[in-house]
């Protein structure tokens, strides 16, 4: 290892490096990046927003109609129709009544989980 | 000095320039001096040692940690030189006019050494052959330890050894 070659050679490739200034050149070419790494998400974001307002609108009016009927007019209207009809009608005629009420509901219920997607928008939603 | 241990965790806190900001003084060399083993040219070993260091920038949230931060980093070192190394119009070498502009470059020379001497020494390496040129520069390069050259070549420590040992020869012969 003490050869003249060995010493020479080390002489000769201990100093090889990258030009001064290198660190500084790469993080600007990192900020650079994170730029355009912020610019490809908010892209990205947006491609998502658009594709969100063409499904929307695919379902929008069966979704509106939906909207436009349960308001807090209706959900009065037929309050005020239960109290109407629970006083009109008889006991038996009420009891007659029970096993359609519930299947109407029943059918509700397990509509709700198909309709609440359609309904519910996302968090970044306009 | 961070350990790799240190930098996963920025990685994983979402802090990859301040990772990156660590690894630099631990692998800028190293990486430099590995991508100048292949292109023999300390420009083009620079922008590759950019581009290495972007890559892993870009690359560091999805590594696993399966082999050490310096295997990957060297991986990925060898092979953007080797791509490097293909787009480029004409084999890279040491020619009359070019060397002592190379010594320059990379900064390799020393008090001891003139600059002619230096680039004439410059010159007898380039004219290795390829794996005994790469071992000779990385080892000179990286304080002599056989382990490290072999680590960034991805070759047995043996080889590296025997490499050595015929290039210090043929060099001998050449002085």
């Amino acid at each position: 290892m003490n050869d003249p070659i060995d010493s020479k050679l080390s002489a000769l490739f201990r100093g090889v490096d990258t030009r001064p200034g290198f660190n500084e050149r790469l993080l600007d070419r990192l900020q650079q990046e994170v730029a355009a790494e912020a610019h490809r998400t908010e892209e990205a974001r947006r491609l998502e927003q658009l594709r969100y307002r063409v499904a929307r609108n695919e379902v929008r009016p069966w979704a509106q109609a939906l909207r436009q009927w349960v308001t807090l007019e209706t959900v009065g209207i037929a309050a005020l129709a239960t109290i109407i009809v629970g006083s009109a009608w008889s006991t038996d005629q009420i009891r007659e009544a029970i096993p359609v009420v519930f299947t109407v509901l029943g059918l509700a219920l397990a509509c709700a989980p198909l309709i609440a997607p359609i309904l519910r928008k996302p968090p970044w939603a306009p | 000095m961070l350990t790799e241990s240190g930098i996963l965790d920025l990685v994983r806190d979402n802090r990859r320039n301040e990772a990156i900001a660590a690894l630099l003084p631990q692998y800028r060399r190293k990486v430099f001096g590995l991508a100048y083993s292949y292109l023999r040219n300390g420009e083009a070993a620079e922008d590759v040692t950019q581009e290495v260091f972007i890559k892993i920038w870009r690359a560091l949230p999805s590594y696993d940690g399966r082999a050490s931060l310096s295997t990957w980093i060297y991986t990925i070192t060898r092979n953007a030189s080797l791509s490097a190394l293909r787009t480029q119009r004409s084999h890279a070498s040491l020619s009359d006019p070019d060397v002592m502009a190379e010594v320059d470059s990379i900064g390799a020379t020393s008090a001891a050494e003139t600059h002619a001497d230096a680039a004439s020494l410059l010159k007898m390496v380039d004219q290795l052959p390829e794996k005994q040129r790469q071992v000779v520069m990385l080892f000179y390069m990286q304080e002599q330890s056989h382990e490290e050259v072999a680590a960034m070549l991805a070759m047995p420590t043996g080889t590296v050894k025997t490499l050595l040992h015929r290039a210090r020869a043929r060099l001998g012969a050449m002085t």
